[in-house]
């Protein structure tokens, strides 16, 4: 068959069509600017260095997308939680937004564009699309639990999802509608795609998954996909005991973390949806060898089936040694 | 807190679960600790914790923690985002029997052995145990610097901790 663009192959692949050869969609942000020497504050903060470095991280090791995507508390920030920025690590938030249940009809959220790091992420989707049409853009947006963690305080949301559920679920139903917002204007400025982070959700059981999670999960996913474009779930961690639940979500994409089986994975979603996965990025891509990275590459393609694009179970770390990087990017059939 | 690791294990209980539990547990030890006699209240030892320095996520830190405690040792929890120097200083203050390290990111894993080293170079490597812990952290990680022990999970921590420390004692 002829060659395939890389945005081409990511949407074949997606959909379980014939590719040139199998899609490759690792996340990459700090590995990035590692390599070329860029500070991490300056890659979530200024467009341009995230771009660049992109960029030429994709000339030396072509994958099939641009992740425009670098740290969790983007909107967060906007809607007010202050942040440090350590020079060369995700930066971290300082207190929590929502303090007592009072504090949810505060919360004020800007329009995408009106708030400094949304529109960063904004502009770099522009950018994108403008330098290399080629190839697959990926927006992001938070998940709505994930972003009720961030905005009540890991410990005291998790708690709060089993003692009192009708709080998490008044702080989600105000997100909900803003990270749809969100993903709209990333899809409007040309994103073929929006990755849904959940990060925390394999650590809760699978009743608040299933009544207080999921539900915000799917209406955010049908909202995206009413924009045109398919929606990428990621769940970091060991879905093993949600994964049932995990596919009433619908989306198109789903990350399979390296804890969970893909044939297993595959028997649950099925024929119709696409895996991402899913070797350990750890053990494999920072601790081990190229040939012992080529091995699980082949693995994981061997045991997903298809529709299937091949990463790391995770981002890929950022001390990652090049030539295991160089080995995750060659061409796999 | 044996019950809710029991629970966990057989995953009953999830990180929520055990957050709870660890609070309730918090809020009981403050009632009864003062009307116990000093026999009751002996510790099995004590455990200095923290995550290692540039890593601010203590989920996990603090689950293990509570285990811990709740399973009779005493808890000196540093927090988060601790120097090396600051573990030694407390473990040779307190004549720690253990020391539990956690970290999130691949990015802090390599402080666990910059901790390792400051212990070697005070002269009290021999005298406390290590166990490294968190998501990234793996087995052949915890061999590779040095440390005596990696918990995969806040239970297997305790596990970990019980027969390191005995062993030690022994």
């Amino acid at each position: 068959m002829r060659s395939l663009t890389s945005r081409e192959r990511v949407m074949a692949a997606m959909c379980g069509e014939p590719v040139d050869r199998v899609a490759n969609t690792s996340l990459v942000k700090q590995f990035c600017t590692r390599q070329l020497g860029l500070k991490f504050r300056d890659y979530n903060r200024d467009p341009q260095v995230l771009v660049e470095s992109q960029l030429q991280t994709y000339e030396r090791w072509p994958i099939d997308c641009f992740t425009a995507l670098g740290f969790a508390y983007r909107e967060a920030s906007d809607c007010g939680l202050p942040l440090v920025w350590p020079e060369d690590t995700v930066p971290h938030p300082v207190g929590v937004l929502v303090n007592e249940r009072a504090d949810i009809g505060r919360l004020r959220w800007p329009a995408p564009w009106d708030g400094p790091l949304m529109s960063a992420r904004l502009r770099a989707i522009q950018m994108f699309k403008k330098l290399r049409p080629d190839v697959a853009v990926f927006g992001a947006v938070e998940g709505c639990f994930a972003q009720a963690l961030t905005f009540r305080g890991m410990q005291q949301a998790m708690e709060d999802l089993v003692l009192e559920p009708d709080l998490m679920r008044e702080l989600m139903d105000f997100i909900l509608p803003n990270e749809i917002a969100f993903a709209k204007a990333q899809v409007e400025a040309g994103a073929d795609l929006i990755f849904v982070g959940e990060s925390a959700a394999s650590l809760v059981g699978r009743r608040p998954y299933v009544d207080t999670i999921l539900p915000f999960e799917r209406a955010l996913i049908r909202a995206i996909q009413q924009m045109g474009v398919p929606a990428k779930l990621h769940i970091c961690g060991n879905i093993s005991h949600i994964m049932h639940d995990v596919a009433m979500a619908g989306a198109d994409i789903v990350d399979i973390d390296w804890m969970v089986s893909l044939t297993e994975a595959r028997k649950v979603f099925g024929p119709q949806v696409c895996l991402c996965g899913n070797f350990d990025p750890v053990a494999i891509l920072l601790q081990s060898t190229p040939e012992k990275v080529r091995e699980e590459c082949r693995r994981c393609i061997r045991e997903a089936g298809t529709p299937f694009i091949l990463a790391p179970g995770c981002e890929v770390p950022p001390d990652t040694p090049a030539a295991n990087y160089a080995a995750l990017c060659e061409t796999y059939h | 807190m044996d019950e809710v690791g029991r629970l966990f294990e057989c995953h009953e209980y999830f990180v929520p679960e055990m957050l709870i539990a660890a609070r309730a547990m918090r809020a009981a030890l403050e009632v009864v600790q003062s009307r116990l006699t000093k026999a009751q209240t002996e510790s099995k030892g004590k455990v200095v914790i923290g995550t290692v320095k540039g890593d601010l996520h203590d989920i996990g830190k603090n689950l293990v923690a509570a285990m811990l405690q709740g399973s009779g040792y005493e808890i000196l929890d540093l927090g988060t985002d601790v120097p090396p120097e600051k573990f030694v200083k407390t473990i040779e203050e307190n004549k720690a029997n253990a020391v539990a390290l956690s970290a999130l990111l691949t990015t802090t894993m390599p402080e666990m052995k910059n901790v390792i080293e400051a212990l070697v170079k005070a002269g009290i490597r021999d005298r406390v145990k290590v166990l490294v812990g968190g998501a990234p952290v793996t087995e052949e990680f915890a061999k590779q610097i040095g440390a005596d022990g990696y918990g995969e999970t806040a239970v297997a921590a305790v596990g970990l901790t019980r027969s390191l420390v005995a062993s030690a004692t022994a």
